[in-house]
């Protein structure tokens, strides 16, 4: 759960990045893919996905301020993939989702 | 705001930045005792280790008026105990001393105050109380204005969110600055306030003086029923079944461990033994206390807090605490508090480069902070060091690792007084940067243990995760000290507006 | 630095430290002497509100507009707290 929390809160952060000029043009995110206003809800669609993840892992006082530590881990992620390797932060997105989404059906499923 | 934010960071800035990297260190204080003490091997039950070190006090320390222990966890394998002894100059303090979990005894362990310094240190500063307290309180509230005149200052945070330009001088630092604030924003200001909270009996006393007037001793025994202390009778009575009162304790702790263990009036007829709960798997700080006649073992009171005010203090107090179980915790608490520490000396650094270099104030200014930014990790790694260093039978060894730690912070500050502010940086991270990345191999030649000693197939998982986190932290401190060194200023210095 | 520009650093600074520090002792008092619960509750729920509003006090007293404002804000609050003081007594 924590992994997979993790990896939703990157893709997440990663698309709110995207919906902004400048890390949009830094990634090379084409011109023809979803708009910016759509990864601004995919964004935070995908960060509360995240936080839904943590706290189905239980104790939910604590998962909150776990996940809040997840987020700045995800957000010191993403600026450095932004930084060092722009179009890394475009190519992963969707492996991130599927990552995170079979983490946690695998957790599920245990 | 701007001005606020640029002096109010100053003003207190290298103390607040002592203080946070003290309690970076904190955050991992009983691992770090273990790994201080490498005698202990051994592991124990709980009620058996809390026995055995009752024993031994018993023998060590019968006219101490009171005796507090930490048992034993899944963090911390020494019982840590505290109590009153005699000085050599006729006096009488607490005493720490780590005792052996199956023998309940000090004999061969080294004398260290383990994790206990840098966790003292962070709110008392090793100066006499109540002034390292009040300071630290003060630092806190500076930290918490400081963090939020710094998100009006820095308007464009949540714009340049995610925006870091490297190898562009003093942009960098900004950006730098920014991010490592932004991204552990809620920490920030949750640690700054919870910090100020957790000394507030002390700094604001106001309100229980609206409340209980002179009446302080009423007003302790309601803000803590569960702390039992009745008065000595001058009577001696030998203890009762201190096994069977540990496990009624433990029976009664829904699910929970024991955390802390303390006899008042040891020896006494009317002495109590008072069991608390391990906080450990929850956001409150402190947990139910069971309390038990000594002599009888007879229950003599169970508190729970269910007050709802005094919850949100706990609650709060153990937000700054961080000791709840999930291990990624301890580690996002850790690389949160190091982004805080960074914060504050990026935010240092840039006071310094956005004003006159050419002004004496200025100069000396953004030397000490030189010194203080590297001088406090550099003095961290040699208090580990004099720890493995030391002779472990040396007399007054545990003072010397703290003097120690004080010598090399001063002597990283002269330093930085003397040099360039560029030459010292660049020398002074590189010598933290190695400091920390030959600590495995002292530690592995001085104690067997570890990452060169074999510990990864001998699965001594404390000491090789130890190493390891050592070697990452040294290689940061090179990787600092070379990026910040290739860097060329533009030569012809422009003076810049304040950031 | 122009002497009007010190003189209105000294006095908000002034009124950030040992101004704010005086408002969170009053509104601890006042709200502990206030509050309906037990004794030790009115006590850490004055506590930590007086802490709450010691950061608030300094930080107003930078973002207001003039110095006028600024201590005329923090004179209000305190007064307001004062008075609940006052008009409470001393506890009993």
């Amino acid at each position: 759960m924590i992994a997979s929390s993790l990896l939703l809160a990157s893709a997440g952060l990663a698309l709110l990045a995207l919906s902004m000029q400048r890390h949009a043009a830094q990634a090379g995110w084409p011109r023809t893919a979803p708009g910016r206003a759509a990864c601004r809800i995919g964004g935070w669609g995908a960060l509360a996905g995240s936080a839904a993840l943590r706290i189905a892992g239980g104790d939910w006082p604590i998962a909150l301020v776990e996940w809040t530590g997840i987020v700045g881990l995800a957000a010191a992620l993403v600026t450095l993939t932004l930084t060092y390797r722009p179009t890394f932060a475009r190519t992963a997105l969707a492996p991130l989702f599927i990552l995170a989404a079979l983490l946690a059906a695998l957790l599920a499923a245990v | 705001m701007a001005w606020l934010h640029g002096w109010a960071g100053l003003a207190l800035g290298w103390l607040v930045y002592a203080i946070a990297l003290s309690g970076t260190a904190t955050v991992f204080k009983g691992e770090l005792g273990d790994w201080m003490r490498p005698e202990i091997v051994g592991r124990a039950g709980q009620v058996e280790a809390v026995a055995a070190a009752l024993d031994y006090l018993a023998k060590a320390a019968p006219a101490s008026p009171d005796w507090y222990l930490s048992a034993p966890n899944a963090r911390s394998s020494a019982t840590i105990a505290s109590y009153e002894a005699p000085r050599a100059d006729g006096g009488r303090n607490y005493r720490l001393v780590a005792l052996d979990p199956i023998t309940g005894r000090p004999d061969g362990i080294r004398d260290t105050l383990g994790g206990e310094f840098l966790y003292r240190f962070h709110f008392e500063l090793q100066l006499p109380y109540p002034w390292g307290r009040l300071l630290a309180s003060a630092a806190g509230m500076m930290l918490l204005v400081t963090l939020i005149s710094g998100i009006v200052t820095h308007r464009r945070i949540f714009a340049d969110f995610f925006t870091l330009r490297p190898g562009k001088g003093k942009r960098s630092w900004l950006d730098a600055h920014n991010v490592l604030g932004v991204v552990a924003m809620p920490f920030h200001l949750m640690i700054a306030l919870t910090g100020v909270l957790s000394l507030v009996a002390l700094t604001l006393p106001w309100a229980a003086s609206a409340r209980y007037g002179d009446d302080m001793a009423r007003y302790v025994a309601e803000a803590a029923p569960g702390l039992v202390a009745p008065a000595a009778t001058g009577r001696a009575a030998p203890p009762a079944d201190v096994r069977m009162m540990l496990r009624d304790a433990v029976s009664r702790f829904d699910g929970g461990t024991i955390g802390q263990v303390a006899v008042i009036h040891p020896g006494d007829a009317a002495a109590v033994l008072r069991v608390t709960r391990s906080d450990g798997d929850q956001l409150a700080y402190g947990a139910a206390t069971s309390t038990y006649a000594m002599a009888t073992g007879r229950l003599v009171s169970f508190y729970a807090e269910d007050r709802p005010a005094k919850r949100t203090y706990d609650i709060l107090y153990g937000l700054h605490m961080g000791r709840f179980t999930p291990v990624l915790a301890h580690w996002l608490y850790f690389l949160s508090g190091l982004a805080l520490s960074a914060t504050i000396a990026t935010g240092l650094i840039l006071w310094t480069q956005s004003r006159d270099p050419a002004r004496t104030g200025h100069r000396f200014v953004s030397r000490i902070t030189v010194g203080i930014v590297a001088g406090m990790p550099l003095a961290i790694a040699a208090f580990l060091w004099a720890n493995r260093l030391l002779s472990p039978t040396l007399a007054g060894r545990a003072e010397a690792e703290v003097s120690l730690f004080f010598l090399v912070l001063a002597a990283a500050v002269l330093y930085a007084v003397a040099m360039p502010p560029r030459r010292g940086w660049a020398w002074l991270m590189v010598l933290c940067g190695a400091t920390w990345l030959m600590l495995p191999l002292a530690s592995a030649i001085a104690t067997g243990r570890g990452l060169f000693a074999g510990g990864a197939l001998g699965g001594d998982r404390l000491f090789v995760a130890a190493d390891l986190l050592f070697l990452v932290l040294g290689g940061a401190g090179i990787a600092i000290a070379v990026v910040t060194a290739r860097h060329k200023p533009p030569a012809p210095r422009r003076r810049r507006a304040a950031a | 630095m122009r002497l009007a520009k010190r003189f209105d650093i000294a006095a908000r600074t002034l009124g950030a430290t040992v101004g704010a520090y005086a408002l969170a002792a009053l509104v601890a008092y006042a709200l502990a002497r206030l509050w309906p619960g037990s004794d030790a509750e009115a006590v850490v729920t004055g506590t930590i509100v007086g802490v709450l509003a010691m950061p608030a006090a300094a930080i107003w007293m930078f973002g207001a507009s003039s110095i006028r404002r600024a201590w005329g804000g923090l004179a209000l609050a305190g007064g307001v707290a004062t008075i609940i003081t006052w008009a409470a007594g001393l506890p009993t």
